[in-house]
């Protein structure tokens, strides 16, 4: 079907060509558009004479000049135009062989004539059920965008987004799920826990509102109360952060899973361990937090933090420091690309040899090209 | 099977391309006619083929068909339909394939629009437009083919440049490559004339309707342009003398000044290698911003040198058409006969003037654009050659010829009288001098501003007087019929200078704008010249692909809330980018501006507010500028097509 398209195209290309070559005689006065032009340059010129715009002397002048033109172009040797059959047999044939010559061995070397179209809504509608995750989640997403009432779908997304870095949907996500299927301390929890993986790990005073309120529901939601521990030891509250951990960790079934977690904040808050340094170098308070996460959430807010990073260097670029943490951190996260596009950048937005010279050594030392 | 049909469809536009060169150019060599019909056919379908390939392209990114490297870089299935369209130009691939599209369009106008003049100049026109389409289409085909497709294609795609998807730029580009890629038809015609060795007067008249069209394209496509920058940048300029900036405005001043010795050539068959010299330039011009912009050469140098595939092509491209282009013009130059005389006080005269100042703007900015990457890639520094520089160097050149303008326009050909053209001139004069002294009055410094406000208002009173001295005399009714009879171009180029004289008006203003920044406190007003502006509520807000949070503000004047605007900053998920949308309110003439910054927790948000007076005037004036233009377009004597025998004298006096 497609080759029969091709051929369709290709018979009319050529035909573009040879419907003219076939066309007989035509030959036409190549002076006649001149002599059209200067007729009609006299007939101006002799109107703003009338018009006053030109003197009588200088619109004599104009027009003697004008008409000394038209008499040359009429006089012009009229070129012999004709039309050759010979040469126009042979033109055609050139088209005939060339034309489809050309554009199917580049085709061949270009085009991928086996790959149909691959419009988006056709492929969700058509991919197997639960083959691989990312499809799974483009078909709800696709879903939800035609049934936004449908809270056990934005239910099911939001842990995917948050893990893949879409924090922003992934609020949305939970706060629509929270309204559209009532209220419960594990939705109040998960979406807090949202808030402060986009807010970098700060339990933000939103991100509290939520915690609180899945407390008010349950006054034993570990999520809730662990965050909010955490707040107080941001907030500088020391004591009741370990008060918070202390009651948590002493209620806590012994095989519980954030039992580890809890035990790590109490052992920093009692300045038994000290925080490991996190790739991005975030503030002691934060890495703290961070490390006391889970190992994909912690992920994702080290991503997250980078980001930002990267965008504020981007609008304000003049900060070696910044360049060498993201630089760094981009080696960390294995990402080699961005690490090497921020090199390149990097060495654009410096303006000091110094500061380039800084970020080619750090270059060098990660092995990173750019 | 849409798209690989616009795959083959581009394929198949190259080989035509090459027939249209190779066929119609014989053909014109040995006088055979039948050889040179083929030119128009020709350019009219291959302008179909890469039509066919643009739509399948356009179909792959509505759809979002992620089977395509193109869509999969920068499409979203979220984004706004508008930007799935705009999206298509809104890359390197995809702008060069528009590129291509409206050079095709440009050789089927031609094709059609043609009849006026002898076969074997349209032949060869054809021919070397042809060559241009094949050139760029191996281009496209060899380094950036928009076709590219993957197999296993992804569930998503990377989404557009979030501070391209704005309905700003939906407009410019094509509008400037109308305007970029116009000025090949009169590139192709100068090549051709020079190829067939005749050059005159009629020559002239054919191609300063194309000079126009492509010039009034380019005229909307930079105020588009720079009205996008100036409110999605968020710092209130409207110019940056950014090299892309540039790359647009030197093919335009070469065009303004193509556009006005072309005039001299047509009626005095002066100027004549002059206009052939700028006919070619103007194209250049556009090939070389189009290298600069498309090579990656801008971003860096070292970009450019580790990545050369793209950019050492186009670099081909343009040493091959300029070069050749050159090297025809040296040959035959020297055997063009010279044209009718004129005095050094006439209209050819100050045209003359106009293009020697003119020439020197355009050679300012070149150099000012690429001396400092000549001199990154040989030493290594970076420097940045920005407004001091610009500004410096062409305000003493703009000045005196916006001052010349009307004088011009007042003289008369061949042999002027300067001394009735100012006298002509001395209401301009006086209502300049008051204006200055009202604005200097009322806004007070800077001295150039005041000075360039009170040249503006003389243009523009310069620039009309001459439509009501050619009118004035006797009853109001014949004043008015004579009105009504003079030309469209003469309205056009009065209309054109009037909108220069605004534009120059608005730029003089930017002198009394305010600037603030300042971190603002909820409910509390800060000063921005007449106005106040405080936040009503800072809230978040949800669209279709980011996430923004805005600000309300209320605008004040006296107590009074006059109006309300929301600047905002927007997040974009996928690029995981932000970009600020202006907030902007126009009063009168002038525009209150803000934009906002980063939120602090207490409330307060960081934010630039402006008061630009008269800013508007800028983009007004570009405005009627451009419809100057189109109405000297409009101008029957200058239609295409028109010089035809009978018609022509019969209609002159119905004028």
């Amino acid at each position: 079907m497609i080759w029969l398209i091709f051929a369709l195209l290709t018979g009319a290309a050529v035909m573009a060509v040879l419907a003219p070559l076939a066309m007989r005689g035509g030959a036409e006065n190549e002076s006649a558009a001149d002599v059209a032009f200067f007729e009609e340059q006299i007939a101006e010129i002799e109107r703003e004479r009338s018009e006053g715009r030109l003197d009588a002397t200088d619109a004599e002048a104009a027009k003697t000049e004008a008409a000394r033109r038209l008499l040359r172009a009429e006089a012009a040797p009229k070129a012999k135009v004709a039309a050759s059959r010979k040469l126009a047999l042979a033109a055609a044939l050139a088209a005939i062989v060339a034309m489809p010559a050309v554009a199917l061995s580049l085709y061949a070397r270009l085009g991928h004539s086996d790959l149909p179209d691959m419009p988006l809504t056709a492929r969700l509608e058509s991919a197997p059920d639960g083959r691989d995750l990312a499809s799974a989640v483009a078909r709800i997403e696709q879903h939800l965008r035609e049934h936004p009432e449908d809270g056990r779908g934005f239910e099911v997304i939001a842990p995917y987004l948050l893990r893949t870095g879409r924090g922003e949907e992934a609020i949305h996500a939970y706060s629509e799920a929270l309204r559209l299927l009532g209220a419960t301390a594990a939705r109040y929890a998960s979406l807090g826990e949202a808030r402060v993986v986009v807010a970098g790990g700060l339990v933000t005073p939103e991100a509290k509102t939520e915690f609180e309120a899945a407390l008010a529901l349950d006054p034993s939601a570990p999520e809730a109360q662990y965050y909010l521990g955490v707040a107080a030891a941001q907030a500088g509250e020391k004591e009741k952060a370990i008060e918070i951990f202390s009651k948590m960790a002493a209620d806590a079934p012994p095989d519980a899973a954030y039992l580890k977690a809890v035990n790590g904040q109490l052992a920093i808050l009692r300045g038994e361990a000290s925080a490991p340094a996190s790739a991005g170098g975030p503030s002691s308070e934060q890495g703290r937090a961070i490390a006391a996460m889970p190992a994909d959430q912690r992920q994702a807010m080290i991503r997250g933090m980078v980001d930002r990073l990267a965008s504020r260097l981007e609008a304000k670029g003049d900060d070696v420091e910044g360049w060498l943490k993201l630089i760094r951190a981009y080696s960390v996260l294995a990402e080699t690309e961005k690490a090497k596009k921020a090199v390149t950048d990097a060495r654009r937005a410096l303006a000091s040899k110094d500061d380039v010279a800084r970020i080619d050594a750090l270059a060098k030392k990660l092995n990173i090209g750019g | 099977m849409i798209v690989e049909t616009g795959h083959y469809a581009l394929v198949l536009a190259l080989a035509l391309a090459l027939a249209q060169f190779a066929i119609p150019f014989i053909g014109a060599r040995l006088h055979d006619a039948a050889l040179m019909r083929v030119a128009r056919p020709a350019a009219i379908t291959q302008f179909l083929l890469v039509a066919l390939a643009y739509g399948a392209l356009t179909y792959a990114h509505v759809v979002s068909d992620f089977s395509l490297v193109n869509v999969i870089e920068n499409s979203h299935s979220l984004k706004p339909f508008i930007y799935k369209i705009s999206g298509v130009w809104g890359n390197h691939e995809g702008s060069i394939l528009l590129w291509v599209l409206v050079l095709s369009l440009c050789g089927a106008l031609i094709a059609i629009f043609s009849n006026a003049m002898s076969d074997r100049l349209r032949a060869d026109a054809l021919a070397i437009q042809g060559l241009l389409g094949a050139a760029f289409l191996l281009f496209i085909l060899l380094t950036s083919n928009p076709f590219a497709r993957v197999a296993l294609a992804p569930w998503e795609g990377r989404d557009l440049n979030p501070i391209l998807q704005d309905p700003g730029l939906a407009i410019h580009p094509p509008l400037l490559y109308l305007g970029y890629v116009g000025f090949s038809i009169v590139f192709s015609f100068a090549a051709a004339a020079l190829i067939g060795g005749r050059i005159d007067a009629a020559w002239a008249r054919i191609i300063r309707p194309w000079t126009l069209f492509a010039w009034i394209a380019l005229t909307l496509g930079i105020a588009m342009g720079s009205y996008w920058a100036y409110y999605t940048l968020g710092w209130g300029g409207f110019w940056f003398w950014d090299p892309v900036e540039n790359a647009s405005l030197m093919p335009w001043i070469a065009g303004t000044a193509l556009l006005h010795s072309a005039a001299v050539m047509e009626k005095r068959e002066a100027l004549k290698v002059w206009t052939i010299f700028l006919s070619i330039l103007a194209f250049s011009l556009s090939l070389l911003g189009t290298f600069l912009v498309r090579s990656g050469v801008l971003t860096s140098v070292h970009a450019f040198a580790s990545d050369p595939d793209r950019g050492v092509f186009i670099l081909a491209i343009l040493v091959f058409f300029i070069g050749g282009a050159l090297a025809l013009f040296a040959l035959r130059a020297g055997a063009l006969p010279v044209g009718g005389v004129f005095a050094p006080i006439s209209r050819e005269g100050a045209l003359v003037l106009n293009n020697l100042l003119l020439s020197a703007c355009c050679a300012t900015v070149v150099v000012g654009t690429l001396y400092p990457l000549a001199l990154e890639a040989l030493t290594g520094e970076k420097i940045s050659v920005g407004a001091p520089f610009f500004n410096t160097v062409l305000i003493p050149i703009a000045l005196p010829l916006a001052l010349l303008m009307p004088i011009g326009q007042m003289l008369s050909w061949k042999r002027g009288d300067l001394l009735a053209a100012l006298q002509r001139l001395r209401v301009a004069f006086v209502v300049g001098v008051v204006a200055a002294a009202a604005f200097g009055a009322w806004y007070g410094t800077p001295f150039l501003s005041i000075i360039a406000a009170g040249i503006a208002i003389y243009l523009v009173i310069g620039g009309l007087s001459d439509l009501i001295i050619r009118a004035r005399g006797g009853s109001g009714r014949a004043s008015f019929k004579r009105l009504a009879g003079l030309p469209l171009s003469a309205f056009g180029t009065s209309i054109a200078h009037a909108g220069m004289g605004l534009t120059l008006l608005g730029l003089a203003a930017t002198g009394w704008g305010v600037e603030s920044i300042v971190a603002m406190k909820p409910l509390s007003f800060y000063d921005v010249g007449p106005y106040q502006i405080g936040i009503e509520s800072v809230s978040p807000r949800q669209g279709p692909n980011y996430s923004e949070v805005y600000a309300v503000m209320a605008v004040r004047k006296d107590g009074a809330t006059i109006a309300t605007i929301e600047p905002a900053k927007r997040f974009y998920q996928a690029r995981r980018m932000e970009r600020s949308e202006a907030g902007i309110i126009t009063i009168g003439l002038g525009q209150v501006y803000a934009a906002i910054g980063e939120s602090h927790e207490e409330g307060t948000v960081d934010a630039r507010l402006y008061w630009k007076p008269l800013v508007t005037l800028i983009w007004i004036g570009a405005l009627i500028m451009a419809f100057g233009g189109a109405l000297s377009l409009a101008d029957r004597r200058l239609r295409i097509g028109v010089a035809r025998r009978a018609a022509a004298p019969a209609l002159e006096p119905a004028e």
